[in-house]
């Protein structure tokens, strides 16, 4: 078995590329794979509380977020220079790190997918 | 009985919200199924799942879903076959008025 | 060492699904067998569309990976789930959909992400064109 991370970069607003990244971590997860996740750039305000997009903007992929842990999906990760001014607006599951373990981050899974 | 308009190719609904309790009956009895209580809890589970985290889950976080909410005893896959035969995350979505899960095995 | 290269970009507002022929060709020409498979997600899987025709005096990339593939005996594959959302079907589902047409080109089949995984477990290495 081989461990995985998935690294959204896109908003999830402006394009689907997150909604089909999430559907291979879960895919993959449901194939028993070990999958994280990690976000940065625009990715980040799928981490944004209080989400209410009508059907036009997309599905309110944050509510997935507190669904990872039926997926075994333990792990989501970002940098903790890219944490928001008030981590209170912010999904409260992250695990963020600092810039050396975030650089090291991407060395540690035999692959690394970006969306 | 069931207006076939509002049902897609496979047999789930094509409007969500068109789902009521009278319509998950007619939906089991085309599924030979007939709903008793052990039935109810797994769908209103599988419902709350879906507007909670608005994703039909798979047979995998299925189980854990029922483990936590309804017990470990009723999180085991082989109950859920019993009330769901073939593969429950499929046809309970389908009584239950939700998208077919994605990639489900 | 075997391969499975997975292409997201799409083929006209990226350069993944060429840069991923252009790999693919040299791969194989130095070495048969160094790709197991092809999988085709998220826009990438418009590269299928039988329907696309290119101008004249540009590259025909479709047809460029399709000549690849029986070439090399290459299996190419597009997501089930990503290429019916952007209306690329083959007979089975247009069948499904009870639509009059379908679009799927020769040389490509539509698989499940689980086809995905199985190639990512079978295979060393794998890369990723965007």
């Amino acid at each position: 078995m081989k461990n995985t991370l998935i690294h959204l970069t896109s908003s999830p607003y402006s394009s689907i590329a997150c909604k089909e990244g999430l559907d291979l971590a879960l895919v993959l997860a449901t194939f028993e794979q070990k999958v994280d996740l990690c976000l940065s750039d625009a990715a980040l305000s799928l981490l944004t509380k209080h989400q209410q997009p009508e059907p036009e903007q997309g599905k309110n992929l944050h509510k997935l977020l507190d669904g990872l842990e039926f997926y075994d999906i333990e792990n989501v990760f970002i940098e903790s220079s890219s944490l928001a001014p008030d981590p209170a607006t912010q999904w409260p599951g992250i695990t963020s790190l600092d810039s050396a373990a975030w650089s090291e981050l991407f060395s540690s899974y035999q692959q690394v997918f970006r969306f | 009985m069931l207006d076939s308009i509002l049902l897609d190719e496979e047999g789930y609904l094509l409007n969500l919200d068109d789902w009521t309790p009278e319509l998950a009956q007619q939906l089991a009895t085309q599924e030979d199924i007939t709903l008793t209580e052990q039935h109810w809890e797994i769908i209103h589970l599988l419902r709350d799942f879906y507007h909670e985290f608005e994703v039909s889950p798979a047979m995998r976080p299925l189980t854990k879903a029922v483990s936590k909410k309804l017990g470990a005893e009723k999180g085991r896959s082989i109950y859920l076959m019993t009330l769901f035969p073939g593969s429950p995350p499929k046809l309970a979505a389908k009584i239950a008025g939700l998208p077919k899960p994605a990639n489900c095995l | 060492m075997q391969h499975t290269l997975l292409v997201t970009g799409s083929p006209y507002q990226s350069k993944a699904c060429h840069s991923a022929l252009c790999f693919a060709r040299a791969a194989l020409t130095a070495q048969p067998d160094s790709i197991k498979g092809v999988f085709f997600y998220e826009d990438a899987v418009l590269i299928g569309n039988d329907l696309a025709q290119p101008p004249r005096d540009e590259i025909n990339l479709k047809q460029a990976w399709q000549t690849l593939a029986s070439e090399f005996n290459l299996p190419l594959y597009l997501c089930i789930a990503a290429a019916v959302r952007r209306g690329v079907i083959n007979e089975t589902e247009s069948k499904r959909y009870e639509l009059n047409h379908h679009s799927l080109s020769s040389g490509f089949q539509l698989e499940g992400l689980g086809t995905f995984v199985e190639l990512m477990n079978s295979t060393q290495k794998i890369i990723q064109f965007r």
